[in-house]
């Protein structure tokens, strides 16, 4: 097992930095805030380190927060600048803001212009990775829980209905973008110690479309779908290499396409949720037994209280009987 | 000054490229509300048939019709397949659509490199437009040249036959108000094969301008030029042919001339730098007064 | 009677060259119902839409509790109390009713925004209180199922509930009853009652001439955006003006 993790290090450690990036697409999307930015933030987060570590030698830990936080503090002016727009309009804006940012990026001094910098202490553990996931994924599950999580998918929704519940939309689309530029940051960052080189053609459109794939193909119903994504997208590549990249690519454009007709919503999709609840419950009811205790019946969302479930049981008409206190 | 001249008639020139290509992003983003990503691919498919026309013996001319037909073909195959089964969704949003035509730009552009084996073929220049002809003390290359008069002499085709035919004005309608189209009794449909087909052919134009002034062509010739055809459309204004021509040219000479007398940093930077504000001081870009849609 | 708690006071909004309302005043107090009528066309969601701070009047104010809030944006309006339904009914599609509804009870909670969603107690008590909610609105044999898949007439009272549920002091529905039987416009009027009852102002904009005769306080009667008449139903109804505004020359009929 040591054995497997030692000999594709590298895979594992470009998987999870890839899931941080595609975390960064999720956090936006899921406020209604179609963002495209993140390459260019994650350009930013690590440009900031690689400059800190080589020219200030600055440990590298720092480094890492402080291109997390420069990603955070860009993606905060972007968002302020974008505040208005929405849909394609900002998905245009947030991508030109981070396009310049990486041709600003390629033509200053200090960032070595189109040479980039090399030489950048390689001081790279995975469990950085593995523990800023976990710390995402706790964040994202109590957001999820919350009222919190309630507002940002209200306002990805129907933004009109949030504000008129009393949800600061404005607020909570620059606080996703926010979260979207550290996670992006962070992803730079980790990448710039983890690869020791950086330079400007790294972040380019290809980056973009794989981590909007997955975010997508992962959904914005949970955070779990685009984490397992693009860890499964991530091992599928790997396997698939052998085929070509021809090959792979083709397929990952038909991919991307047969999803935007199948779950438009990825694969959060409360649909696709549902049918597949549905599924699991005629599969259990053909596996059961004849004679015995009908099943429980499918829980159709995630984050439901105990009450709703018995709410949701089969005496359906006896709302007083059931109402718990 | 003449320097000036000189580079004013080559960023006319490129901007009439970015025109042409602006106004079938344009067609298609007012018509269908779609921002197709895989435009490029039309364009790169499209120069390609020409070449394959010149290489057989045809005439320039002919072989640009081909190039065009080839484009006008995989631009109807592209909307007939993913585009309007999408459009007839219920939960699909533009933002999704979008995101489809970059996997269908993927495919696209996986494909033609597989056909071209990843080479980067030359162009030839024979039966085109060269060198150069003295207008009042500057020299003007004559396929710059043709390139600007064939632009011009397309675009105000376009405009009057948007203004003056039947099918043209069913466009313009199904553009301002789909439902008013429907209620009118258009069929939308045929306004999106129409603005596809219309799209794709401009589009692989667009891209023999581009084979013939570079003399060399590959799977990856559209690629650059997509986010500048964006950026052309959005600070032009979505959806409106004027506004695309404004766009381009505004980009084209903008590029040139900042490339050529500020730096070369600045023009790489010029057609993002202008979106975002064109996005932010006004969304409409330059030229439209409809409102844009928030939310 | 205490000073009202929604002014409207000389509101004018114009629109692209047109007089969406001129000149439009009215007063709603404490446990008051107020009626909003006229012909299609009339400006009544224009002021719905003014009153609530999605649209910010050419001229004129509104006051809430004497405090402005014309000008303030939809959502700090909201904030302060406000709530309202939509006329083309918006809900959030494919969630649950309880989801739609504990979703309108974002003011309830209150935290300030670092403190996240740490406190359980509170979640289950404003989850508690939503099922409350639910069984008096009589939809909580809806509750766990999507919005998208129920019948026009429940979705319409989940969206009364998701705007009681912000536990507002003035609620504006706007065509509440549209397309609902005679049944569920009844069960709509008592319910509509009971909010003024327990002291909620509410401003009722509506077309059907029953309901708002029967539960209505006073009526405001609006045509091309200006202020015909303003008293009781009975006044209102009685009114040539009012009658012709409505029924309009034959050739509309």
């Amino acid at each position: 097992m040591l054995e497997w993790f030692s000999a594709n290090q590298f895979f594992i450690d470009n998987t999870l930095i890839t899931t941080v990036l595609v975390m960064s697409f999720f956090v936006a999307l899921q406020a209604g805030v179609f963002s495209l930015a993140s390459v260019g933030l994650m350009a930013v987060g690590g440009y900031m380190t690689a400059v800190l570590t080589t020219t200030y030698h600055v440990p590298v830990v720092e480094g890492i927060f402080a291109g997390a936080l420069a990603g955070g503090v860009m993606a905060g002016i972007f968002g302020l600048a974008v505040a208005r727009l929405s849909g394609i309009y900002l998905a245009l804006a947030t991508f030109a803001l981070g396009q310049s940012a990486i041709v600003i990026i390629g033509e200053l001094k200090i960032t070595n212009a189109q040479q980039g910098i090399l030489g950048i202490p390689v001081l790279y553990t995975t469990a950085w990775t593995v523990v800023g996931l976990l710390v995402a994924a706790a964040v994202f599950e109590v957001i999820r829980r919350s009222s919190h999580g309630r507002a940002f998918r209200a306002v990805r929704v129907d933004e009109v209905v949030a504000k008129s519940i009393g949800i600061n939309a404005g607020a909570y689309r620059l606080g996703a973008l926010v979260l979207s530029g550290l996670l992006a940051g962070f992803a730079g960052a980790l990448n710039a110690h983890e690869i020791g080189v950086i330079s400007p053609d790294q972040y380019n459109f290809g980056v973009l479309v794989l981590g909007l794939t997955y975010a997508m193909v992962g959904g914005v119903e949970h955070w779990a779908g685009p984490m397992l994504a693009s860890v499964a997208l991530g091992i599928f590549r790997e396997q698939a290499r052998g085929v070509g990249t021809d090959i792979e690519d083709a397929a990952y454009g038909v991919l991307l396409v047969v999803l935007i007709f199948l779950a438009p919503r990825g694969l959060g999709d409360r649909r696709v949720v549902r049918g597949f609840a549905r599924l699991s419950s005629l599969v259990r009811s053909r596996l059961r037994p004849p004679g015995s205790r009908p099943p429980p019946p499918t829980p159709l969302a995630t984050d439901r209280s105990s009450n709703e479930r018995a709410i949701a049981g089969p005496s359906v008409g006896a709302s007083g009987a059931e109402r718990k206190t | 000054m003449s320097y000036f001249a000189q580079q004013l008639v080559n960023g006319i020139a490129l901007g009439s490229v970015f025109a042409v290509l602006a106004l079938g992003v344009s067609l298609v983003w007012g018509v269908l509300d779609v921002l197709n990503f895989s435009h490029a691919q039309f364009m790169t498919w499209g120069v390609f048939g020409t070449a394959f026309g010149i290489s057989h013996g045809l005439p320039v001319v002919v072989a640009i019709v081909v190039g065009m037909l080839t484009g006008a073909t995989l631009a109807v195959i592209v909307e007939e397949v993913v585009i309007t089964p999408l459009k007839r969704r219920a939960h699909v949003d533009a933002s999704s659509i979008v995101v489809a035509t970059i996997g269908v730009a993927i495919v696209l552009e996986t494909v033609i490199k597989k056909l071209t084996h990843s080479e980067l073929r030359s162009f030839t220049s024979e039966g085109f437009p060269s060198g150069s002809i003295p207008v009042a003390g500057i020299s003007i290359g004559l396929l710059p040249l043709a390139i600007f008069l064939t632009s011009v002499v397309v675009m105000v085709a376009l405009a009057l036959w948007l203004a003056r035919t039947r099918l043209g004005r069913e466009l313009r309608t199904v553009a301002y108000s789909r439902e008013r189209a429907e209620i009118v009794g258009i069929n939308p449909r045929t306004s999106y094969v129409i603005a596809f087909v219309i799209s794709g052919a401009l589009a692989a134009l667009a891209g023999t301008f581009v084979g013939a002034e570079t003399a060399l062509i590959s799977y990856s010739s559209g690629d650059g030029l997509l986010l500048i055809t964006f950026a052309a459309v959005v600070i032009g204004g979505m959806g409106s042919i004027p506004g695309a021509v404004l766009g381009g040219l505004v980009l084209g000479i903008g590029q040139v001339l900042t490339a050529a007398f500020i730096s070369q940093s600045v023009s790489d930077v010029l057609a993002f730098g202008l979106m975002v504000i064109v996005l932010l001081v006004r969304p409409t870009g330059l030229l439209r007064r409809q409102a844009v849609s928030r939310a | 009677m205490s000073s009202p708690l929604l002014v409207v006071d000389h509101v004018s909004h114009h629109f692209q060259g047109l007089a969406a309302l001129t000149d439009v005043s009215l007063t709603v107090g404490g446990g008051e119902i107020v009626g909003l009528v006229g012909p299609n066309g009339a400006g009544k969601t224009t002021l719905v839409n003014v009153i609530t701070g999605n649209i910010r009047p050419s001229a004129g104010k509104v006051a809430l509790d004497g405090r402005r809030i014309s000008g303030l944006g939809m959502y700090r309006v909201a904030r302060a109390g406000v709530a309202r339904t939509f006329q083309n009914l918006r809900l959030l599609e494919g969630y649950s009713v309880f989801d739609n509804v504990l979703t309108g009870r974002h003011r309830a909670f209150g935290r300030p925004w670092w403190a996240l969603g740490i406190s359980r107690s509170v979640e289950r008590k404003q989850r508690r209180e939503v099922f409350s909610l639910l069984e008096e609105t009589n939809l909580l044999e809806y509750a766990a199922a999507d919005v998208a898949s129920l019948p026009y007439g429940v979705r319409r009272r989940v969206e009364v509930a998701r705007a009681l549920a912000a536990q507002p002091r003035l609620i504006l529905f706007d065509e509440p009853t549209a397309g609902m039987t005679r049944g569920e416009s009844t069960a709509v009027a008592r319910l509509i009652k009971a909010t003024a009852e327990s002291g909620l102002s509410v401003v009722l904009v509506e077309h059907d001439v029953a309901l708002v005769s029967e539960v209505c306080d006073r009526v405001v009667v609006l045509d091309w955006g200006k202020q015909l008449l303003t008293g009781a139903p009975t006044e209102v109804w009685a009114d040539e003006r009012v009658r012709t505004a409505y029924l309009g020359t034959a050739s509309e009929a």
